[in-house]
């Protein structure tokens, strides 16, 4: 999230989105609740009527997978209103920056699309530049080659018609929509946009979010309180999984994995990713330092600190990308930790069976997953009422009880970007172990397996700076992740202590702050004052970075540093302020922005770092310090959302040839079949329950939960059943081109047909926690969903693809 | 003497039940086999029984994409006429302020009370030979505790405190509620059998809830000697054999359900 939790209670229009936090955040509905009780109003977008909805002043139906329609339409409302706020796009955006002449979008592709290799070139995304390499802007925003201009002309297409066309929603509700949230793009008020799954589990997910920041944006709704994008994260630490680097594109703290042939060595990698201007320029000081801290000793100048010893990419290591290969035979050896594929990933059988092809598997979790039991006799073969024969299945499987959250100690980093730490409670049960304990412990027995090897390539195992104790410590965990002085070991306070010399060390830059040792644990901070009023709550746990709650919070005061709104002050420039009384920014939150410069400074010519930004250039991530409308690089479909259908979708794309993501891969092994709408004419979309969790190992073993939720089933309006001779609890067969599941019918009119293009096109929602193992047991939604990705994050498309439905016997 | 209530406004309510999980785990109650949910619905079940003391209700209310979803929790209304006091021959059913209380040590189990309550609230637990229902948690209240279902809401929908203070609030919610157009909306439980325990706000009528409009004492057929006989019986220590039989098929309809129920352990 941009923002956090807490301050959802200072919006005065909530736009709920691809997300359904009455259900699967319920703990966060109290802040919900209170901008409500405050006056605030509550929009809500889902293709189901979810008990989400059943709070909302406003809900729209929309067809699952369009939400760059939708929110392309709202892009083109409030520019062809006017609704955006002026002053701040203007000064805090790249709306009057000068494009590329050579940059164009003709017939749904952006102008550098090469077919062959379903990839873009970026080169005509780029700023137009002066001879001192400054961007040519137009504040007047006049100029057509303007990103504004550009943007103007590219949203123009998304007339409420379009939009009611592709989305399903009447383009009245979508109007009173635009009306409603773009009414926030003004100083005084302030609108925030909450998502999950329902916008990034698409082909064009990445899209999909820049669609909303776009209209953040554009709205003045970025760096203010009671703003922002703010993604609503499914697990409790799956925040900082994200932050720790568990996507393979990234080392911790969202630095770019070395890839074999752009990256060779420490100098090209440096080179290439650090920018010369703005705050990733100190990217050298944070990297080294995340070397260091990996290596320790072994890591110095003469030897790049240990880069050599580093893995570099050679491709991609999706989740999508891991199945494949494995079901292509090429990985014999899978250690899972933390996760349930054999429930969560798409195109189950393809998963299963490819598990199937290992040599062995290694499975650390608390239950017995599918996973663990993927070769059992529980396990539903495909299209048939077989089950899995464990003679047949040759992979050895290992399984490791792990301790549950309560039965260890550690940090938790929710949506917000909290870390907040905890405290043991009870010992683990049985052999159970922590997953630190285990990870230490493989990482014991393979150095102590490698130990007499001489091969050059064992020399970055052997090398490791592993030194947490015995028993591992998660204070020396947490030490190591916070950074220290090399030599001395003193934690250090923030991340501008951080150099490339070796001197000192940092597992993970953004985290640096957090603990400094066990008496300055940050994130056991446990003060509730909130002296400001707008709900920072500086003291209580502790913000990555910098305790920071509110990222761009320069962006929440004028041009002259004064907050846009009183009401809802973040930081400001006191003239008097610092040690000097030379000025400085101050109030409610850490300033992210440099603490003496003031308002009216200049970029430095030729500057570096944040010299070459000026005193109103509050996004001092990005190399010129604009929020970025218009992306000219960093993503891999384009600098601008444009509306793509899903991958399996009833109709043709209405605004352009190209029916799908242009850029997603396309798996076309022999379990990766693509469903016609002519075979499979019904579009379905998975959910979560309240009372069930992700995989759902940890509910469905759970009498009390299994009571309120026993079993898989399948929604679907009574229309359409009837249609299909199925009375409410029959058992159905829902089938894809990937497989089939049997599940109980729920009829309910929460689930409509959707209007596509003018036709009515049936639907179905299916929950996606069952499997074939647990005390509940059922047959898995994502047996149907296909795999395939987001171009640029590979998440699974699941919330769109097209299915069958028929009445089936009795089991 | 309690005089606390508990408001439940179902304007707030998400339907998530944490508050039916919070009821089963501070009173130590067992999962029950539910083989599906009713019709159509999330709801798992629709009666109250003696180890499923709370129920969230779910009504969908339809008409294309205006559409309603609304929840409401029911349980022991905790009412100030109770019938259940009234019809028992023990005097184990008692009253404390706003609080309807069971005396476990004085129920025989004889089950006037469950044949008695418009609410369907108190029931027969087989094992035990005594009735069950919800407590108003007064083991956590007289602790200077909230109920377990009020700590767990998470919507700000149950609230507990002085039983006028939250009628003044259910009726300036619903005033709210009537000025955003709800016509409908009403408290519930402010004057009812005397006034209840909960008091609700309600978006619809009762009946959309499951909620009886006027409810009233259930006419129970107690022959006045077999009261005296109990009554009499208790006070010397005897037990309450000679009108078990009178609940035989429901002692059968319950040990069938504990079957059931340990096929989910």
């Amino acid at each position: 999230m941009t923002n956090h939790w807490i301050d959802f209670r200072n919006a005065d229009v909530i736009m709920i989105n691809g997300c359904n936090p009455a259900e699967n955040h319920p703990v966060a509905w109290h802040w919900i609740r209170t901008a409500m009780d405050r006056g605030a109003k509550l929009i809500n977008i889902d293709p189901r009527f979810t008990r989400t909805s059943s709070q909302a002043d406003v809900y729209a139906r929309i067809r699952p997978g369009t939400n760059v329609a939708f929110a392309g339409g709202l892009i083109d409302h409030i520019l062809q209103n006017e609704r955006y706020q002026k002053p701040y796009v203007v000064a805090y955006t790249n709306a009057p920056m000068i494009v590329d002449d050579r940059y164009g979008f003709t017939d749904g592709l952006f102008s550098g699309y090469d077919a062959a290799t379903r990839s873009y070139a970026n080169a005509t995304w780029q700023y137009k530049r002066n001879a001192d390499g400054t961007p040519q802007r137009d504040d007047t925003l006049a100029d057509p080659r303007t990103v504004f201009q550009i943007m103007k002309r590219h949203y123009a297409r998304y007339t409420p018609e379009m939009v009611e066309r592709i989305t399903g929603i009447p383009k009245a509700k979508a109007v009173e929509i635009y009306e409603l949230f773009s009414a926030t793009g003004r100083p005084d008020r302030a609108g925030t946009v909450l998502y999950a799954m329902g916008q990034t589990q698409a082909t064009i997910g990445t899209q999909n979010i820049r669609a909303l920041a776009i209209t953040q944006l554009l709205l003045g709704n970025i760096g203010i309180a009671g703003g922002g994008v703010n993604a609503l994260r499914g697990e409790a630490n799956v925040q900082g999984a994200t932050d720790m680097a568990l996507l393979w594109q990234d080392v911790p703290g969202y630095m770019g994995i070395p890839r074999q042939a752009a990256h060779p060595t420490l100098k090209d990698y440096l080179a290439k990713e650090t920018p010369a201007t703005g705050y990733w320029a100190n990217k050298p000081n944070f990297f080294v330092s995340l070397l260091k801290a990996w290596w320790g000793d072994a890591a110095t100048a003469a030897n790049d600190f240990g880069y050599d010893w580093l893995p570099k990419a050679k491709g991609n290591y999706s989740v999508l990308e891991i199945f494949d290969s494995m079901w292509n035979g090429k990985i014999k050896g899978f250690t899972v930790i933390g996760e349930n594929p054999a429930v969560g990933s798409p195109n189950q059988n393809k998963v299963r069976e490819a598990m199937e092809k290992l040599d062995w598997l290694v499975v650390a979790d608390q239950w017995l997953t599918e996973t663990a039991e993927f070769w059992s006799a529980k396990r539903p073969l495909r299209d048939t009422a077989e089950t899995a024969d464990p003679t047949k299945i040759g992979t050895e499987v290992f399984f490791l009880p792990v301790a549950s959250f309560n039965e260890r100690a550690g940090s938790y980093t929710n949506s917000g970007r909290w870390i907040q730490w905890m405290e043991k409670a009870v010992e683990p049960e049985g052999d159970s172990r922590s997953d630190l304990w285990i990870v230490d412990r493989l990482y014991k027995e393979l150095r102590k397996a490698y130990a007499g090897s001489t091969a050059a390539k064992d020399r970055g195992l052997l090398s490791l700076a592993w030194d947490y104790g015995d028993d591992p410590s998660f204070e020396k965990v947490a030490l190591e992740i916070n950074g220290y002085t090399y030599g001395l070991r003193e934690p250090i306070a923030s991340f501008a202590a951080l150099r490339a010399d070796g001197s000192t060390a940092c597992g993970n830059w953004i985290y640096a702050g957090y603990f400094q040792g066990h008496e300055k644990n940050r994130a056991a901070a446990r003060d509730a004052a909130d002296p400001g009023g707008v709900g920072t709550y500086a003291g209580w746990a502790y913000s990555w970075p910098v305790n920071r709650r509110i990222l761009y919070n320069r962006a929440s005061a004028d041009l002259a540093g004064k907050p846009w709104d009183e009401k809802r002050k973040v930081i400001w420039w006191d003239p008097q302020g610092g040690a000097q009384k030379t000025g400085s920014w101050v109030g409610n939150d850490v300033p992210d922005f440099a603490p003496a410069k003031a308002p009216g400074a200049a970029a430095k010519p030729g500057g570096k770092a944040l010299d070459a930004l000026a005193g109103t250039d509050p996004f001092i991530m990005k190399p010129d310090g604009r929020g970025w409308l218009f992306v000219p690089s960093g993503l891999v479909d384009g600098p601008l959302p444009e509306h793509y259908e899903p991958f399996e979708s009833p109709v043709g794309n209405v605004m352009s040839p190209v029916a799908f993501n242009p850029v997603s891969k396309v798996f076309s092994g022999a379990a990766d079949a693509k469903g016609a709408a002519g075979d499979f004419p019904v579009i379905a979309t998975t959910f979560r329950l309240t009372e069930h969790y992700q995989g759902g190992s940890e509910t469905r073993n759970r009498p009390w939960l299994i009571e309120l939720q026993p079993e898989m089933f399948v929604e679907m309006s009574p229309a359409f059943a009837a249609k299909r001779g199925i009375v409410d609890g029959d058992r159905v067969q829902v089938e894809s081109a990937r497989g089939s599941v049997f599940a109980r019918a729920l009829l309910t009119e929460r689930i409509q047909p959707f209007q596509v293009n003018g036709t009515s096109v049936d639907a179905v929602a299916l929950p996606w926690h069952w499997g074939f193992a647990g005390l509940s047991s059922g047959h898995s939604a994502n047996v149907l969903t296909a795999s395939i990705g987001d171009a640029n994050t590979f998440i699974q498309e699941d919330k769109a693809f097209l299915v069958r439905v028929s009445k089936a016997g009795p089991q | 003497m309690t005089t606390q209530a508990v408001l439940v406004d179902t304007s707030r309510c998400i339907g998530c039940r944490a508050c039916m999980v919070a009821c089963k785990e501070w009173n130590e109650l067992p999962a029950e086999h539910v083989e599906r949910t009713l019709p159509g619905s999330y709801q798992n079940r629709d009666d109250l029984t003696s180890q499923t003391w709370t129920v969230v209700h779910f009504a969908e209310q339809a008409s294309g994409d205006d559409m309603r979803w609304l929840f409401a929790k029911t349980q022991c209304m905790h009412c100030a006429d109770a019938a259940c006091v009234s019809v028992c021959p023990t005097g184990a059913m008692q009253k404390d302020g706003t609080l309807t209380y069971l005396d476990e040590t004085k129920c025989i189990g004889e089950g006037y009370c469950v044949a008695a309550c418009p609410f369907g609230a108190v029931a027969l637990d087989e094992g035990k030979g005594i009735v069950q229902k919800c407590t108003l948690c007064i083991d956590r209240v007289e602790h200077g505790e909230l109920p377990a279902c009020v700590k767990a809401c998470p919507a700000d929908a149950l609230e507990f405190g002085d039983r006028a203070q939250m009628v003044a609030v259910a009726e300036a919610r619903v005033g709210t509620l009537k000025g955003r157009g709800l016509a409908r909306a009403r408290t519930y439980g402010v004057d009812e059998l005397g006034g209840l325990g909960y008091v609700y706000v309600l978006q619809d009528d009762p009946s959309v809830y499951q909620l009886p409009e006027r409810p009233s004492a259930r006419p129970v057929d107690i022959p006045v000697q077999a009261r005296d006989w109990v009554a009499g019986a208790a006070a010397f220590g005897l037990g309450a054999i000679p009108v078990w039989w009178v609940f035989r098929r429901r002692t059968r309809l319950a040990s069938e359900a504990a079957e059931r129920e340990g096929e989910v352990r």
